[in-house]
């Protein structure tokens, strides 16, 4: 990309690594459909280069929430399996799209990766924003664990399938959570990963909260190693396939870093109402930023 | 063998990046820390005693 210009990329990664150390998210909901729209970067190099700048800004996020002591990372080891199995499917999948050239809707010729990845955002992103936007009091009360989350008696859906074999997360207080689900959960991020160009938090950050009852700074932080672990390898997959452009990454990655460690130190300062309410609020303004790209591009 | 080094690149370089920028930002918190302790403790042993058997 020798004509993308420096200054907004380091802007929109440095925005980028507020939301990710804030929410434990990796950005890419929010920076893929950008580097395209704004930037003109076709979708398979934003999606690369996108996982390959989230791989620093996970590192940091991570280590500055290890550093506070917040969030399980037995949940994150346990995801990577199912993570790895679906990012390269969704790889595959982005791969097989990009080839596919372009489509004609209404008159207007666009390519299909653009609508399919577009179409694909609008609906994954409208699901997550509803659930931010829902009553906060199931994952607030009961009695907490050492972090602040929610015991079994007020637990989320996921944590009610007892699918054996079962492990306790001593680090948020909970006994008896599925491995096979988190592995699934872990293979439906690596899908999204794989696919979007997301870390994949978008999906796993209301799972940890309305599945697991985590509180916000615990999904936050149990997020950012479950990120690292799902775009490391999905970096190397699309590296592989050439859809990263490591300046690119590496600009971007130079705001980043900094506004993640921003993001991750303010969470100790926010409370999770507000957390979760603005993660709805940024959420939605994506969706719409899309829905207009959209219309422009078929109406 | 080229795509593989490129591939691993892009892989290693971020990770180290974020990790050494990490590093970084705490070694700076651990600066300024000391440097406010080691001020309150110059401000203490400035301090005038006050002589209570005139």
């Amino acid at each position: 990309m020798d004509g993308a210009p420096v200054l907004p990329l380091l802007l929109l990664g440095f925005g980028v690594g507020v939301v990710s150390g804030l929410y434990g998210v990796g950005g890419g909901f929010m920076l893929t459909p950008l580097l395209n729209l704004a930037l003109g970067v076709p979708y398979a190099v934003a999606v690369g280069s996108g996982l390959c700048q989230m791989a620093g800004t996970a590192t940091s996020a991570y280590l500055r929430h290890r550093e506070l002591g917040q969030g399980e990372p037995r949940v994150a080891w346990l995801m990577l399996g199912g993570s790895i199995l679906g990012f390269h499917f969704g790889g595959s999948l982005l791969h097989e799209l990009a080839g596919m050239g372009s489509w004609t809707v209404n008159g207007h010729t666009v390519p299909a990766v653009k609508l399919v990845l577009q179409s694909a955002y609008v609906v994954v992103l409208l699901g997550t924003g509803c659930l931010f936007f829902s009553s906060p009091r199931h994952s607030e009360s009961g009695p907490a664990g050492p972090d602040g989350s929610s015991s079994g008696s007020t637990a989320g859906i996921l944590q009610r399938w007892h699918l054996p074999p079962l492990v306790n997360l001593p680090a948020v207080g909970m006994r008896g959570v599925s491995i096979p689900v988190l592995g699934y959960l872990g293979l439906a991020t690596g899908l999204l990963s794989g696919l979007l160009g997301v870390g994949g938090g978008v999906l796993l950050m209301p799972a940890l909260i309305y599945g697991l009852g985590f509180s916000m700074r615990a999904a936050a932080a149990t997020s950012s190693l479950a990120l690292l672990f799902t775009v490391v390898p999905a970096t190397f997959d699309h590296a592989l396939a050439g859809h990263v452009d490591l300046r690119l990454a590496l600009t971007l990655l130079a705001g980043s870093t900094l506004g993640a460690q921003l993001g991750a130190a303010a969470t100790t300062r926010l409370s999770s109402v507000g957390l979760r309410r603005g993660f709805g609020v940024l959420i939605l303004a994506t969706i719409a930023v899309l829905l207009l790209d959209l219309a422009r591009a078929v109406g | 063998m080229h795509a593989l080094l490129y591939a691993l690149l892009c892989v290693v370089v971020p990770v180290l990046w974020g990790a050494a920028v990490s590093r970084l930002i705490d070694r700076l918190e651990d600066w300024a820390v000391r440097r406010r302790e080691v001020g309150s403790s110059r401000a203490t042993r400035r301090a005038p005693e006050i002589d209570y058997h005139i």
